[in-house]
């Protein structure tokens, strides 16, 4: 089943085109990466396909539903866990977990889906601590267990482990991992590593257009290359010399 | 009711920054038996508890501004409103969860100034629960501007001008001075303001004075009104300012 089908998606910034005419398609379960290196694109694709802004142009369609026609019920069932880290700083890590709830309307079993990504996400030492006093890795497990707890068809991460110290990136992998079997996740990051690790399939962006597209086996097969690294430089050099 | 998770939040994360509690509610306090404690010594009219306390109370109200304006301004400034944005929440939910939280906490500025003036010598009747409701229209004035600001500046900005607008209510507003000794100019300029028209017409609640009423409360719900449009229309473009 396809969960994401974007159909010559652009999003402009007056003269700037930051998303040119995208073409893809998402099948449900797959954890598909967006690759790039700064302004390639990545956190505008998100944006748009998690209905925060409008394409400029294209379309997308998103759980059988127009992106642009059918925002609400997208919005009702996908979650985003953005780039910085988005929690309520005053409110300790439970009082979020219930906020973000009781905002999509999952009131009933409320207290059930905490208590789950209190335990999933190892926050039972400090579910009762402000936010704004946790470690980072902390505030991104818990920016993470936000978007989860509505318990998304798709959810979007963007840049999970940005700043995040080798223990706590590798601990949000294994997170991430487990959450592929039920969820379809959408990731940017500028770790190729975690690519290598976590990604069914991945899109190299590059000035918003798709470089190249498929299974880390087949973009190093694409390139010639042995290491997902050396194809990203490949790519992204072909383009400065052009 | 999704907003009520929101509001929830805002609730708490204004009451859990101490400093909103001490400014809004023990600064208003500190105040009236300041002037109160004055009066005694000095008969200035203006400083007795019938003009004092009404006077304060709407200046302790002003911070309500301040306290959301910066409020907004921070959840913008951080993914967190951009998370939100994402949510079902629809515009309308996201107006009444800033205002909703602020109106229990306006009505303890409220009962916590009258209850001081009692103890400085106000008359217990039921004119003081008239004056606690004629606080309404200027309450929701002080959160619809607390909106505009947050939804239309950063909080550099709403430092600066929430100082501003803090100094020029109790200046122009005449919670602790009378009006005419600004001379004619400035005095007219206020007839065009809000402030001492809220403070008027609390006075007028409070004491026996028999004057028209009406002229104050329409000047003060005109510009709830007024910033209460502002508002929508400014966090519905800021909405959709993203989607352009």
């Amino acid at each position: 089943m396809i969960m994401i089908e974007t159909k010559h998606l652009t999003k402009k910034f007056g003269d700037f085109v930051a998303v040119d005419d995208l073409n893809l398609s998402i099948e449900k379960g797959e954890l598909f990466s967006l690759l790039g290196l700064n302004g390639a694109g990545k956190t505008t694709t998100i944006k748009m396909l998690s209905c925060l802004i409008l394409p400029s142009s294209g379309n997308a369609i998103i759980l059988n539903k127009d992106l642009i026609k059918d925002s609400q019920y997208i919005k009702q069932r996908i979650n985003v866990s953005p780039q910085e880290t988005a929690i309520a700083r005053n409110l300790s890590v439970q009082e979020n977990l219930e906020m973000i709830a009781g905002i999509y309307g999952i009131s009933k079993v409320i207290s059930n889906k905490v208590e789950e990504m209190i335990t999933v996400f190892n926050l039972s030492e400090v579910r009762k601590k402000k936010a704004r006093l946790l470690s980072g890795g902390m505030q991104r497990r818990l920016s993470i267990a936000m978007a989860l707890i509505t318990d998304p068809e798709i959810l979007f991460l963007d840049e999970p482990t940005l700043g995040l110290d080798v223990i706590a990136r590798r601990e949000l992998w294994s997170n991430i991992k487990k959450l592929k079997e039920k969820t379809t996740i959408i990731l940017t990051t500028h770790y190729l590593e975690e690519v290598e690790a976590l990604s069914d399939r991945v899109a190299i962006l590059q000035k918003g257009r798709i470089k190249a597209i498929g299974t880390v086996e087949e973009i190093l097969n694409q390139t010639n290359t042995k290491k997902l690294e050396d194809a990203f430089v490949l790519l992204n050099e072909e383009e400065q010399t052009i | 009711m999704k907003y009520t998770y929101f509001a929830k939040r805002n609730f708490k994360e204004i009451v859990r920054d101490p400093l909103s509690l001490i400014l809004a509610v023990l600064l208003p306090v500190f105040f009236i038996l300041l002037f109160s404690t004055i009066s005694k010594n000095a008969p200035i009219e203006i400083f007795k508890p019938l003009s004092i306390v009404p006077g304060i109370t709407i200046f302790g109200f002003t911070f309500i501004t301040m306290f959301l304006g910066l409020l907004i301004a921070k959840d913008k400034s951080t993914s967190f409103l951009t998370r939100l944005f994402i949510s079902p929440l629809k515009a309308k939910d996201f107006i009444i969860g800033y205002s909703i939280p602020l109106l229990p906490f306006a009505l303890i500025i409220g009962v916590v100034c009258l209850i001081v003036g009692v103890f400085v010598g106000l008359p217990v009747s039921m004119k003081i629960v008239y004056t606690l409701i004629s606080f309404i229209p200027y309450i929701l004035f002080s959160v619809f501007v607390g909106i505009f600001l947050g939804v239309v500046c950063n909080e550099t900005q709403i430092m600066a001008i929430g100082n501003i607008y803090i100094i020029a209510s109790a200046l122009l507003g005449g919670a602790w001075m009378d009006l005419n000794i600004l001379g004619n100019t400035i005095k007219n300029f206020t007839e065009f303001l809000p402030f001492s028209h809220a403070i008027e017409f609390s006075r007028i609640i409070l004491s026996d004075r028999q004057e028209n009423i009406w002229i104050h409360l329409i000047v003060v719900s005109s510009y709830a009104i007024l910033f209460s449009f502002l508002s929508v229309y400014f966090f519905t473009r800021k909405m959709k300012s993203d989607n352009k």
